[in-house]
């Protein structure tokens, strides 16, 4: 992540190596047995390291990644001032309006519209918007809202996948290597249109063919007015305008050398303005004050402590150690080191969260440079490695955030998600993602 | 002083395999807002009343966290008794409201009168031993006892 100029002084003259490792695998497994906050765990992780010997204040704070930090921030600050407007539910009915409420045709349509919404927004964020209107439509059908809840943490993760700021994976990679948006959408939308149509084929096999509704139901979900769900006109411009202006920026971003952090942060400091522009100064603290409540702080604070536990890793010579082991190991074959990074992702992010494992693959990633010919070398495994840890997140209940979210919500509406029947039918459905991934890099890159 | 001063027992309690539609006919026919539910053995499980029966009404996305407005849903009146019906069979069991927080008889009786103006609702009060309802305050009966003594 970043070159380090700190040599660790561990307490007790401890090897350095030993200690870091010890605390990197602590830190993981606390936050896979989700006894104690993420964030907590990280925050803790990252102050062992410091308290230890293997970074000193300065290291750490040097380890934090603050363009992905301020990625984040941003992002997470401009879609909570436009959901606000109702843009997304208006989108969602509009959609099933378009398919003529026919539950086959509304399974596939929210699929699409929660993909696209998730390249652009925040995977959890995307189900937090959609999935409260899939339950009013799937209830005024009387269909079953299982099928349609799974098939929406699938496009969540998939339409995720294709763009820089659609997953935290991607963000976390972007910024370590440089690649832009553009990089991410000209790399991996082709194969991510490719995954999410076969992932819809199969959801309509497995499920949308057989959904039926009654015409009076139908009737009643065509009956709704989409443009009653637009609760503020006004933003509704405001939001659409920035949110266009930094998507523009992103793609821009090259020629007019700022990093993704700088963009979002301004961005959603210039959508707040706006929105608070007129108000008198305690309504405009009020706001503000709102809007800065709906940032997942656990979120940020994790990616905070993260780093710097990953950066006492790095730092103590771990990742570099095992980057030669895996090419050892691979023989110093691209092909096989990134359809190893791929499929070893894809499993370990449907066990355990991604968010770390990448946080760690980056840096030993970034070790195989003089391997592979220096940074242009490396970029089938940043694309090997995205793939597999963003798509991988589908194959279980705890692979991603917006899985957890999703089925959290549905059993808060009377509709049972077991970890068990999800994993039956996702995993494999997961894995058909990766061969089609396997696939396309296989092609495209080796 | 505690919430002992206007704590009333329970002249009306409700049972959780009581159905939706009998425990609606008894909060009608009581004028209650809402009512504890406890077992046989006397002990809390929850509250059901109006509040819970408007949330029964509506689509079930309403009871989210994040719930959308439902300015776009055009449903009719048969449509939301028919939601009603569906769910007039079912035990109270199924739709207790649980967010509603039992206060104990040792609860100082300002910081009860801060409790029900924010719930908005009568608040049950159970021992925490046992578990047992011990008696309810009610926002009406909390000003009449307050009212009579001034």
């Amino acid at each position: 992540m970043h070159g380090g100029e700190w040599v660790p002084k561990v307490l007790f003259g401890l090897d350095p190596m030993w200690v870091s490792t010890l605390m990197l695998l602590a830190t993981y497994v606390i936050i896979m047995t989700e006894k104690i906050n993420r964030a907590i765990v990280a925050l803790l992780g990252a102050g062992a390291m410091i308290l230890l010997g293997v970074l000193n204040q300065e290291a750490a704070i040097r380890g934090v990644d603050f363009n992905t930090i301020a990625l984040l921030t941003g992002m997470m600050i401009i879609v909570a001032v436009t959901r606000k407007c109702g843009v997304f539910q208006y989108v969602a009915i509009w959609s099933a309006k378009k398919a003529k409420a026919d539950p086959a045709g509304i399974l596939l349509m929210l699929q699409i519209v929660t993909a696209v919404f998730s390249a652009f927004l925040d995977n959890v964020t995307t189900v937090l918007l959609i999935v409260p209107v899939t339950l009013v439509i799937c209830e005024e059908l009387k269909i079953k809202p299982y099928p349609v809840l799974v098939a929406e943490i699938f496009a969540s993760n998939i339409g995720g996948t294709a763009t820089l700021i659609g997953d935290p994976p991607n963000i976390i990679i972007g910024s370590a290597t440089g690649l832009t948006f553009n990089d991410f959408v000209v790399n991996l939308s082709p194969v991510i249109v490719v995954i999410q149509l076969v992932t819809c084929l199969i959801f309509h096999l497995l499920w949308g063919r057989t959904m039926k509704a009654a015409p009076e139901d139908r009737a009643r979900v065509m009956a709704f007015n989409e443009n009653e769900a637009i609760t503020d006109r006004l933003l509704l411009k405001q939001a659409l305008f920035v949110l266009a202006l930094v998507i523009l920026a992103f793609v821009l971003a090259r020629f007019l050398h700022l990093e993704p952090g700088t963009i979002a942060m301004f961005g959603a400091a210039l959508l707040m303005l706006l929105h608070v522009l007129g108000k008198p100064a305690e309504e405009q603290s009020h706001s503000v004050h709102g809007i800065f409540g709906e940032v997942e702080w656990i979120t940020i604070f994790f990616f905070v402590g993260l780093f710097m536990v990953v950066y006492g890793v790095e730092t103590a010579g771990v990742l570099k150690m095992l980057a030669e082991k895996l090419i050892a190991l691979t023989g110093g074959d691209l092909k096989v080191t990134a359809l190893s990074i791929l499929w070893a992702s894809a499993i370990l992010s449907a066990i355990v969260d991604n968010i770390p494992f990448v946080a760690t693959m980056i840096p030993l990633i970034k070790n195989m440079a003089p391997t592979f010919g220096g940074a242009d070398g490396l970029l089938p495994l940043w694309w090997a490695l995205s793939l597999g840890a963003c798509l991988g997140g589908n194959g279980t209940l705890i692979g991603a955030s917006a899985n957890l979210t999703v089925a959290g919500m549905a059993e808060r509406a009377g509709i049972r998600f077991s970890f068990i029947e999800y994993t039956k039918i996702a995993f494999p459905i997961m894995l058909v993602s990766i061969v089609i991934s396997t696939g396309y890099v296989w092609w495209r890159y080796l | 002083m505690t919430c002992q001063a206007i704590l009333n027992p329970p002249k009306t309690t409700l049972r959780p395999d009581q159905t939706v539609a009998q425990a609606m006919a008894i909060l009608f026919a009581e004028h209650r807002l809402s009512l504890p539910v406890v077992d046989e053995k006397g002990r809390y499980r929850g509250m059901f009343g109006i509040h819970r029966l408007l949330g029964l009404a509506l689509p079930k996305a309403a009871g989210l966290d994040q719930a959308p407005h439902l300015a776009f849903v055009s449903d009719r009146p048969d449509d939301i008794r028919a939601r009603l019906k569906a769910v007039a069979d079912q035990p109270l069991s199924r739709h207790l409201d649980e967010t509603v927080h039992p206060i104990r008889p040792t609860t100082p009786l300002v910081e009860t009168l801060l409790l029900l103006y924010r719930s908005r609702d009568d608040l049950p009060v159970v021992d925490d031993q046992s578990g047992t309802l011990v008696g309810v305050v009610s926002l009406r009966d909390a000003l009449d006892t307050l009212a009579k003594g001034a």
